[in-house]
């Protein structure tokens, strides 16, 4: 049995390792707005703000997690609300890989339709939401709760989630055929990102300490792969100082 | 030729240029690597309203096709349209985007001489040619060599000053101008570009 003391340290690093990473996430999602604001074209502004949503709702969601853990993790509701803000992180991921997709199709100068994007993006969309609708259908029908030590028992209710996998195949396909060294560097952080993320949500997913530290460590990982990914969504450049100011006149 | 990254706007450029040559009465032809529809999506998304529409060389939904891995026949049928038109003493401005997408298929050396021979024929019907370069995808010696061909460059950049991300943009060089080192603040709204002076 764990002392008192270690259960103390063990939550202080978790909660300080969990505050580290809302804290990477909402600076990515800071950035990724400010480079949406200075964007232009309408495709590029999209996926910027995409970026931004889905940093915002991963800092939701781990902040979420913490503290529900911390204070109810036995209440059914507040665990309906987890599996709500999961299903919609992944659904917003989703319309970053959309808008992703659409901008390489544009970007090639083939106009190749890589993965038969153009029309699979119709089905996994429409089966996105079928299975999250289900998913979260099933977590009320079984009562199902995010926190329980024993997992989902089976039950049903992957989510949105599982159509991001088959977009992420789509973007690594994307990353070989594409020849724009600015958009490959965006979907080289992009696809850093979900391949953590698919780590942390499977093999680090039980309830075991030092695989949830081992995750908020990986976590915080992938919330800096989030954030290079913002500030690979366009070239930055710094004027030089003696061409910044405009003359009277 | 306009220069700049992915996303800052440089098409939009072109999509002005387009709409006031046709106000004007301009021959207004736009070659693309698009298909029109996206292309009229995109001039919608600007609030560009365009009461006529220029002729289209495009992959889709136009009546002459772009293949651009064909430099032959698109080289022919841009010179043939602007022929044409500037014989009938219509004055012609002709958009692309198509540049970057010719330098990520062919050499740099093949797309300078296809340019160079393209624009000397322009220049002979008297049609003003402006074209758009994504930076960032080339080496900066196909762009320089690229810029040579054109006797005016814009360069639109996104600037990180501070916690500011601003776009800005400055002329790099005007044929029998001197260019003023300036950067100028831009943005798109209200269905038009506005410019104001940058201070760091």
């Amino acid at each position: 049995m764990p002392s008192d003391y270690s259960i103390l340290v063990f939550t202080i690093l978790l909660y300080a390792l969990g505050a580290v990473v809302v804290a990477l996430y909402a600076y990515g999602a800071v950035w990724a707005f400010r480079i949406r604001n200075a964007l232009m074209t309408p495709l590029y502004r999209s996926r910027a703000q995409w970026v931004g949503v889905v940093a915002v709702f991963f800092a939701i969601l781990v902040s979420s997690n913490l503290l529900i853990r911390l204070t109810a993790p036995g209440d059914f509701y507040l665990s309906f609300l987890e599996y709500c803000i999961v299903d919609v992180a992944g659904i917003v991921t989703l319309a970053w890989i959309d808008t992703t997709m659409k901008m390489a199709r544009r970007l090639d100068p083939l106009n190749r339709n890589t993965f038969k994007w153009r029309q699979l993006r119709i089905l996994i969309w429409f089966f996105t939401f079928v299975t999250t609708f289900g998913s979260l259908f099933s977590v009320v029908w079984f009562r199902a709760n995010f926190f329980s030590p024993a997992g989902t028992a089976g039950n049903f209710v992957s989510g949105s989630f599982g159509w991001v996998l088959l977009g992420f195949f789509a973007l690594v396909l994307s990353y070989r055929r594409s020849r724009d060294p600015i958009l490959k560097e965006h979907l080289k952080w992009f696809g850093l990102f979900l391949f953590v993320l698919f780590i942390v949500d499977t093999v680090l997913s039980r309830e075991i300490d030092a695989f949830r530290i081992a995750g908020e460590v990986l976590l915080a990982v992938d919330a800096y792969f989030l954030y290079r990914g913002v500030k690979s969504l366009a070239p930055l450049s710094r004027v030089p100082l003696e061409r910044s100011v405009e003359p009277p006149g | 030729m306009v220069a700049g990254p992915p996303g800052v706007g440089k098409e939009a450029l072109g999509y002005w240029f387009i709409r006031s040559g046709l106000l004007a009465g301009d021959f207004c032809l736009y070659v693309t690597h698009l298909a029109v529809s996206e292309v009229l999506e995109d001039m919608r998304a600007f609030r560009i309203s365009m009461d006529k529409l220029p002729t289209w060389i495009a992959t889709e939904g136009s009546e002459v096709k772009c293949d651009i891995s064909d430099l032959t026949s698109l080289s022919t049928r841009i010179k043939e349209a602007v022929r044409t038109n500037a014989g009938e003493g219509k004055r012609v401005r002709v958009v692309t985007d198509i540049l970057s997408s010719l330098l990520m298929l062919n050499s740099a050396d093949t797309i300078y001489r296809f340019f160079t021979q393209l624009l000397a024929g322009s220049k002979q019907s008297n049609a003003v040619f402006l074209a758009t370069i994504e930076e960032g995808m080339h080496q900066p010696q196909v762009l320089a060599a690229m810029e040579q061909l054109f006797d005016g460059v814009l360069e639109l950049r996104l600037y990180e000053e501070g916690p500011r991300v601003d776009p800005l943009f400055r002329v790099r060089k005007m044929r029998g101008t001197v260019p003023r080192p300036n950067y100028f603040r831009y943005e798109f709204s209200k269905g038009k570009m506005e410019i104001s002076a940058y201070a760091k």
